[in-house]
């Protein structure tokens, strides 16, 4: 029986719920699920600090912006009969231990993951992860990421396919000390089609990416996989695009 | 309509403001003290700014106010070409500045590009010279300083516009003194990218308005000489490093910065902010990625919620944000202003390219 592991960034994650139904029904049930949430006092008054109350203005702005991001994973997963995001429902009905913290590299965090000592441990949110508990976790997590590696590093990774012209889609990686640096297991293209937008194309990534994440993981435990070293010169790690680019981006994606 | 339009009206109508009736642009306004003396050196490099806006808006107010603004700066021209330092006084002549006279030169010599006689070229030339003449063998100048003997790094911004006269007229000897200029500066390249001297004063920090002229003259040096492996290239981690703390910072970038890049996140420099953005931007143009362009929207972006857009100072951009910040404390500078049209016109172009090349 293998030992598989889940970060979550929040409770209510649609995406997070979705990895760890789709883990359970191929007979992978997590053994535990790491909830670490986003937002500390401390971190909030780093950001105020640096970027300005307004940032928190502006993010809280995004969120709610951007509520429709899940809308497909949250269909799927009604359609399997879980009505409810609650990752902790979902824990307690299938028997599977919960850990909460407000950062993925605390002692508690770490100490949970090093009890478990998982074969693999799916990444679905949570913030960056150190090395110390990257470590801990055999050095092997797996995350699904929005973008071509290496090629897109780093945040709003759809965005900067379409405005770099890079092909879309998802690379399933393991996870080092860098930021999407670390060995690839797979890359599939997910393709705009014509009706497309940003939103809606996203929503087809995070399926596609809950489902390779899935299948990844079961082909890394039967052994069916060739890692690919990731190689050659970095490209700029990307942020998170900009009112004017994403403009663009959408732009792009229309013609 | 671009996103960017509102706030380019209100920067420019602002800078139309800040020129008095002689056409001298007065260096800063203050809400407790009104408007400052005029001050040559950025009435100087706002001529540039006010033809880019003319080209830009197609508004031939602008280019009269450029013109103005030139014959102005020629009546306090001193005979061996120099411009005084300093703001502007009818009883008191300053002594000539290097960084100041470097300034107007860029003014003129832009004016020269849409006149079609050599007056406002010879005016430079004779201003080049001048600077030419004041510089040793080991690239520095001894008089028309700021501070004492000290060479500021930005400096550079002196090379720059001296290589702009050079491109114009051929003239060699004032080439060859940019360069020696140039090379000084980029010799004090440290490895972590950080220029020493780039700050007002010797190891005091350095504003990003500062550091952003330092990385500005060297960049359109190297542009203009066409030596991006000799000059350019030591403004590289310097760029990379305002990539992403610009991005990380979600376009406010800290005031200043002591040695070891450690900012004062207490306040942001606006001007700063702005110039880095230009500099991003022109970095970009040598080597595209639109990641570049991302970083500065932010930065312009950030300048843009800072700047006044009701009350008498509409259009005004603050020295430091907040306003009480370390830099032009209480005050709007008009250089501020000129940064930020500057940086507007600069993105939207970008953007606008971006658009057609993807149309």
């Amino acid at each position: 029986m293998h030992k598989i592991a889940l970060i979550a960034g929040y409770n209510n994650s649609w995406t997070s719920l979705m990895v760890a139904e789709k883990l359970k029904i191929s007979g992978n049930t997590p053994k535990i699920i790491i909830i670490a949430y986003p937002f500390t006092v401390k971190r909030l008054k780093t950001v105020i600090r640096n970027r300005g109350i307004e940032s928190i203005r502006n993010y809280l702005f995004k969120i709610k912006k951007s509520n429709s991001k899940d809308l497909l994973v949250e269909q799927e997963l009604k359609s399997m009969g879980i009505s409810s995001p609650s990752i902790k429902k979902w824990a307690k009905k299938n028997n599977v231990k919960i850990v909460e913290t407000n950062n993925i590299n605390s002692n508690k965090a770490i100490g949970a993951i090093k009890k478990i000592d998982p074969d693999f441990t799916a990444y679905t949110g949570g913030g960056i992860i150190k090395k110390q508990f990257i470590d801990a976790a055999n050095n092997k997590i797996i995350n699904a990421h929005s973008g071509k590696m290496p090629e897109i590093r780093g945040m709003s990774a759809l965005e900067w396919s379409i405005l770099l012209n890079i092909p879309t889609g998802i690379t399933t990686h393991f996870i080092d000390k860098g930021i999407d640096t670390g060995n690839i297991i797979d890359w599939k293209e997910i393709k705009a089609v014509k009706g497309d937008n940003l939103d809606s194309l996203r929503q087809k990534i995070v399926i596609a990416g809950c489902n390779n994440l899935v299948k990844n993981i079961n082909k890394l435990i039967s052994g069916k996989i060739t890692l690919k070293k990731s190689s050659g010169q970095l490209s700029r790690q990307c942020f998170i695009v900009s009112d004017a680019l994403k403009e663009i981006a959408n732009m792009k994606l229309n013609l | 309509m671009n996103r960017y339009n509102k706030n380019l009206d209100m920067t420019l109508k602002w800078i139309e403001k800040t020129f008095d009736e002689h056409g001298g642009s007065s260096a800063h306004y203050s809400r407790f003290l009104g408007w400052s003396k005029p001050y040559p050196e950025t009435t100087g490099y706002l001529i540039t700014t006010l033809l880019n806006a003319y080209e830009f808006k197609k508004e031939v107010k602008y280019k009269k106010l450029a013109i103005k603004a030139g014959y102005w700066l020629l009546s306090i021209q001193n005979d061996d070409g120099s411009f005084p330092g300093g703001l502007y006084s009818k009883h008191k002549k300053n002594s000539p500045s290097v960084f100041n006279t470097g300034q107007i030169i860029d003014g003129l010599v832009e004016l020269s590009k849409f006149e079609q006689n050599d007056y406002w070229l010879n005016a430079a030339e004779k201003s080049a010279i001048w600077l030419g003449e004041g510089v040793k063998e080991d690239g520095t100048w001894v008089v028309g300083n700021y501070q004492k003997s000290f060479n500021p790094s930005y400096y550079s911004q002196v090379a720059w516009p001296m290589l702009r006269v050079w491109k114009r007229t051929n003239n060699n000897l004032i080439k060859e003194k940019a360069v020696k200029a140039l090379s000084h500066i980029c010799k004090k390249t440290s490895k972590n990218g950080e220029i020493i001297d780039w700050g007002f004063k010797p190891n005091e920090p350095a504003f990003t308005h500062t550091i952003a002229y330092t990385l500005r003259g060297i960049i359109e040096s190297a542009i203009i000489l066409d030596k991006w492996d000799d000059f350019g290239f030591y403004t590289e981690k310097a760029i990379n490093k305002f990539y992403r703390l610009s991005e990380l910072k979600n376009g406010r970038l800290p005031g200043s910065f002591k040695k070891g890049w450690i900012g004062d996140n207490s306040y942001s420099c606006l001007t700063g902010n702005a110039q880095i953005a230009i500099c991003l931007m022109r970095f970009e143009h040598l080597f595209p990625d639109l990641r570049l362009i991302n970083a500065s929207s932010k930065l312009v972006d950030y300048v843009c919620l800072q700047q006044r857009s009701r009350g008498k100072s509409v259009g005004a951009v603050g020295g430091s944000s907040p306003i009480w910040g370390k830099y032009m404390f209480l005050r709007y500078p008009n250089w501020a202003a000129k940064y930020h049209a500057d940086a507007l016109m600069l993105l939207t172009k970008r953007l606008e390219f971006e658009k057609e090349t993807n149309a």
